[in-house]
């Protein structure tokens, strides 16, 4: 099986810590403080000297939501949808200059929000080893989605990708779930849809299915009727698949070969009827 | 077709609010709001569930627009269990005098004591007459003489009067709240160099309590919902509550008390957003037909009734009612609730529609129905303040029964409308 991140590219920020510039960097499905040691390590260096690292808060924080069914909800949705942090606010997590790139309407591909560096800025992190309010729960969640640089939309994919494991394997908490993860598949596909379309006004009915049933995008009787599994967030989503050549795209499958990654996308036209399979590359630039 | 999922309906909802599908101001989510109640009060998700849906979605909101925040905070702050307090019942006693102080024509409609507060509510209005309406909160413009004046009872105790109310430039209208309060049992009381003796006029105010009809849910609330008045910054005031009542299966897509409901909340008097439209609506349901009758009219008598009631606990509530006072246009009721009404402010939520619904009703047949346009003061269990009552009281009119109205059952306060004082 493909590794969830295949595809997604990785992304930087920098983070005042210390009194220095430090890089936390998103890659292979996970947030690395670059300029420290060991997470834990550190962890404990800075409680013993009561001086905490905003990276080490920061990757701290971010490990908590990876099963956080919420960065569904708070987190982007693509498409027009725009996370704003008030650099002023108390709730804003301390993200002052962070920028969220909005993200192409149509046409994106791969590594389209994937700022490499310095897109995000973070001064004093106040995300807290463990909030005890839900005040500050909810403000270190806004924070996070707020981080930009393609922070929010990986924390997203993240979160995608650990519920789509839950999904497959069945578990008393997926139940519990299912209105929560169908409302997450929802409003992505919505938004998409509306960039795609261009037309605000569009509705759609979503069927979330189970991951082996047929994809497919129709329109019944005017409205859009969608047919996806949960997965779509994952495969399609988090990829910045979601329109490709002008057309929607239903499934994305990687495969690794010899020469970088091959993707086969299933894909429909504006029409909502014309099914197409578009296929991929990324190679590596020589040299580089 | 699956079996209606009320969490998942709301959060389409929720994820049209963040993507701006809907016409909502952003950040205040009334919609989402209005429909969450709705299906709370018919019973097909809990209140539990729907505030988590709520809270999850003013998150959202919050990450993306102050309001949000403003919202988020308020789901946030966790509301406390209200044990309902009966209201303490101040000695009121009708005033009327009219005094003038720099250039100013003062009424003095009514003192209230009690042990811990005294208050005087009053009029100015200036000779000069300016002209100017710009209505403001605060008395950042009210004449220094009549901001702070002293007043003082037969004990010799003295306070310092605070005024607070709304008005324009040559118009103020308001409540005077001393620093300390004067002794209950005052025979007097002094104020801008003039004597005032109090007289006390006996209560005669009569309160029953009464079970209501019982009512399907869906009806009921959205009757209710006509009656707490419309959403702010939108002209379907009930579009979501009846969308969401209709999805549920609470409610046929064709029930005509859908479009009733629809056409007598745009005529409702007081009704905010006002749309111009008075008169009575066809087929329109008592007691609605009642309150339609009069809209518009502007003759109501002035004056003042002080009645000084207060009920046995129905519907879990304790309700107060202190004294009326009848303009041309309407009338106003000095009231107190416990637990606290939620006002229609946006953002207020009353997830549990525990809000009651304010009527009156004359001894002529005629309805009116009454909103809180402001407390006086609000402590956690007691809410005490001002409701504003539409249409005009019929001249005519000899006694009055104020029905505060819950979702079970009502109480009737009733009373004659024996007039003190007059106004200017």
């Amino acid at each position: 099986m493909t590794d969830w991140w295949v595809g997604i590219a990785p992304a930087e920020i920098t983070v005042p810590c210390g009194g220095e510039d430090h890089r936390v960097r998103w890659e292979q499905g996970r947030v690395i403080a670059c300029d420290h040691g060991d997470v834990e390590d550190e962890r404990t260096l800075a409680t013993l000297g009561a001086t905490p690292f905003a990276c080490i808060e920061l990757v701290a924080a971010w490990e908590r939501r990876r099963h956080d069914l919420r960065v569904l909800v708070v987190g982007p949705r693509g498409g027009s949808d725009e996370i704003h942090v008030d650099p002023d606010d108390p709730r804003a997590g301390g993200v002052r200059s962070a920028r969220r790139r909005r993200r192409r309407g149509g046409g994106g591909f791969v590594g389209s929000f994937a700022t490499s560096s310095g897109g995000g800025q973070l001064v004093g992190s106040r995300f807290s080893h463990s909030p005890d309010s839900e005040p500050d729960d909810v403000a270190d969640l806004i924070a996070l989605v707020g981080l930009g640089s393609g922070f929010g939309e990986r924390l997203v994919a993240t979160a995608a990708a650990e519920w789509t494991k839950r999904l497959r394997d069945g578990g008393p908490e997926v139940a519990e779930a299912l209105p929560r993860l169908q409302a997450a598949l929802y409003g992505r596909v919505f938004a998409a849809l509306r960039s795609w379309l261009g037309d605000p006004a569009s509705s759609l009915e979503l069927e979330m299915t189970g991951a082996a049933h047929p994809r497919s995008l129709t329109r019944v009787q005017g409205a859009v009727h969608a047919q996806l599994p949960f997965a779509w967030l994952l495969d399609v989503w988090s990829r910045d698949l979601t329109t490709v050549q002008g057309r929607f795209c239903l499934d994305a499958e990687p495969r690794k070969t010899a020469d970088g990654e091959h993707w086969e996308l299933e894909t429909v036209a504006p029409d909502l009827r014309t099914t197409e399979r578009i296929e991929l590359r990324i190679r590596p630039v020589a040299g580089a | 077709m699956p079996p209606f999922d009320a969490e998942l309906y709301l959060r389409r909802l929720g994820e049209h609010t963040v993507l701006g599908v809907t016409d909502e101001q952003p950040g205040f989510s009334s919609g989402l709001n209005d429909a969450a109640t709705a299906l709370v009060a018919v019973e097909v998700i809990t209140l539990d569930r729907a505030r988590a849906v709520l809270a999850d979605y003013a998150a959202a909101e919050a990450a993306r627009d102050a309001n949000g925040r403003f919202l988020m905070a308020r789901l946030s702050a966790r509301e406390p269990a209200i044990t309902p307090m009966p209201p303490a019942v101040p000695r009121i006693v009708a005033l009327g005098d009219e005094l003038a102080v720099a250039g100013w024509s003062v009424r003095l409609r009514y003192v209230a004591l009690d042990a811990e507060r005294t208050e005087i509510s009053a009029i100015y209005t200036s000779h000069a007459g300016t002209g100017r309406a710009n209505r403001r909160l605060g008395r950042a413009g009210v004449p220094g003489p009549l901001r702070s004046p002293v007043v003082g009872d037969d004990r010799g105790t003295t306070s310092t009067l605070d005024f607070q109310g709304g008005g324009s430039d040559d118009r103020w209208e308001g409540m005077l709240t001393a620093d300390q309060p004067l002794a209950i049992e005052t025979a007097w009381i002094e104020l801008f160099d003039r004597r005032i003796e109090l007289v006390d006029v006996p209560v005669e105010a009569e309160i029953e309590i009464e079970p209501l009809e019982s009512i399907d849910l869906a009806h009921r609330h959205l009757w209710r919902r006509v009656a707490l008045g419309g959403r702010h910054f939108t002209q379907n005031a009930l579009g979501p509550a009846t969308a969401a009542l209709i999805a549920s299966g609470s409610l046929a897509a064709d029930d005509p008390a859908i479009e009733l409901a629809q056409r007598v909340s745009e005529r409702v008097p007081g009704a905010f957003p006002h749309r111009g439209t008075s008169g009575s609506v066809r087929n329109a349901p008592e007691p609605w037909r009642s309150l339609l009758k009069r809209a518009g009219r502007g003759d109501g008598p002035d004056g003042l009734v002080v009645v000084g009631a207060v009920t046995t606990k129905f519907d879990g509530h304790f309700a107060a009612v202190y004294c009326l006072e009848s303009g041309a246009s309407g009338f106003s009721v000095e009231a107190a609730v416990s637990p606290p009404d939620v006002e229609r402010h946006p953002g207020n939520l009353d997830l549990e529609d525990r809000s009651l619904v304010w009527w009156a009703r004359d001894d002529r047949g005629n309805r009116y129905l009454g909103q809180w346009s402001g407390s006086h003061r609000h402590d956690e269990a007691i809410k005490t303040g001002t409701l504003g009552f539409s249409p005009a009281l019929d001249p005519l009119a000899r006694r009055l029964d104020v029905l505060p109205t819950g979702l079970t059952a009502r109480a009737v306060i009733s009373f004659p409308l024996r007039w003190n004082g007059h106004a200017a």
